[in-house]
């Protein structure tokens, strides 16, 4: 790091080689959508080499990097939240008054319920979503309720990790 | 590599814009020399020199200053060291020039003349005094003599060749004896 910080670019592709491992299982336990990781580890990576010229050699190489992943984590999942808010998407409420373990637990447990629903059909994904916000379409009641039905149970069985995850 | 494969790798994706926002910060860093070497020719042109001189000149030193911050190393530690001892021969000159002229034994010299002898002087002492921290210390007194020298001649070219060839050999002679007497520190970077 100090002689990547001094110019010394035969330093780089060691650093980022041993880095990169590092920063992306880092973001992945932060974020439950692996190419939201992704994205992560990449920024923090690219503000990490833009800034390390500035590099204290007192400090932890590693703890700056891991702070610098963090950051990124925070900053794409708040931008998600947003994102998610301004497109109208149903929110999965939390409680904001629960503590902090267990906000966290209800955060990562709206991200397994986007991660699966993302995996259903587009037809699947709608009815799923109609369902929670308790909307019915105009006509055929009973076709309605049958594909419903149908699309929960695909919904359950990727949550449970089923025949049908594949 | 194929962009192709950089572009389908997350790895080598991440590990191809984390080398150019690299290069992007180290060609931030010579901002501040830039900076610097703008605010030397700005001096240099109120002491009335040619604007093309003083440009010409800032502006190679400007490059210089900037390309040892990009690549870094040696000469690029050597870059603010070498600057700021260029700043007694470029102001020594514009200090003394009110002055005019001083006689001695029958004949009459210009004080920038002096000024810029002994700013030489002093930019060479200073930059001895840094380079003896250094491991390759003469490549650090080469790479901030150069500067030292480049923003000199802002300064210096009001006393004409005479002051120029006079503050580049009092750089060199008062560096280079302090370098060659002084025992290389045991923790010399």
């Amino acid at each position: 790091m100090i002689r990547l910080a001094d110019g010394d670019r035969t330093a780089f592709d060691p650093i980022f080689t041993a880095l990169w491992p590092l920063v992306l299982r880092f973001s992945e336990r932060f974020l439950a959508d692996p190419r939201d990781a992704e994205d992560a580890a990449q920024t923090a990576l690219i503000k990490l080499f833009s800034h390390i010229s500035d590099f204290d050699p007192e400090r932890d190489a590693l703890a700056w990097a891991l702070g610098i992943a963090a950051y990124e984590c925070k900053t794409l999942r708040k931008k998600k939240q947003r994102r998610r808010e301004t497109a109208g998407e149903v929110p999965i409420e939390a409680d904001e008054r629960a503590g902090p373990e267990s906000l966290a637990s209800q955060r990562e447990t709206e991200a397994i319920v986007r991660e699966i629903l993302s995996t259903l059909s587009e037809k699947d994904r709608e009815l799923v979503l109609m369902h929670m916000e308790d909307r019915r379409p105009p006509g055929d009641d009973a076709t309605f309720r049958k594909r419903l039905s149908r699309a929960l149970r695909r919904f359950k069985l990727n949550f449970t990790g089923g025949p049908n995850d594949a | 590599m194929h962009d192709s494969r950089i572009a389908e790798d997350p790895k080598e994706r991440a590990r191809l814009l984390a080398r150019r926002a690299y290069e992007r910060g180290r060609l931030r860093l010579g901002l501040l020399p830039a900076l610097l070497t703008l605010l030397f020719t700005l001096i240099s042109l109120s002491l009335g020199r040619e604007p093309l001189y003083s440009g010409a000149i800032g502006l190679g030193l400007a490059a210089i200053a900037v390309l040892f911050t990009y690549r870094g190393g040696i000469p690029g530690r050597a870059v603010l060291p070498g600057l700021v001892a260029g700043m007694p021969p470029l102001l020594f000159p514009w200090a003394l020039r009110s002055v005019g002229h001083y006689c001695t034994s029958g004949s009459c010299h210009s004080l920038c003349l002096l000024g810029c002898v002994s700013g030489g002087l002093v930019a060479g002492f200073l930059l001895g005094k840094w380079a003896t921290n250094q491991s390759a210390r003469y490549t650090f007194l080469a790479s901030g003599g150069i500067l030292a020298t480049g923003a000199g001649l802002l300064g210096c070219t009001m006393a004409g060749a005479a002051g120029m060839v006079g503050m580049s050999a009092a750089l060199v002679l008062s560096s280079v004896p302090i370098l060659m007497l002084s025992p290389t520190p045991s923790g010399a970077r």
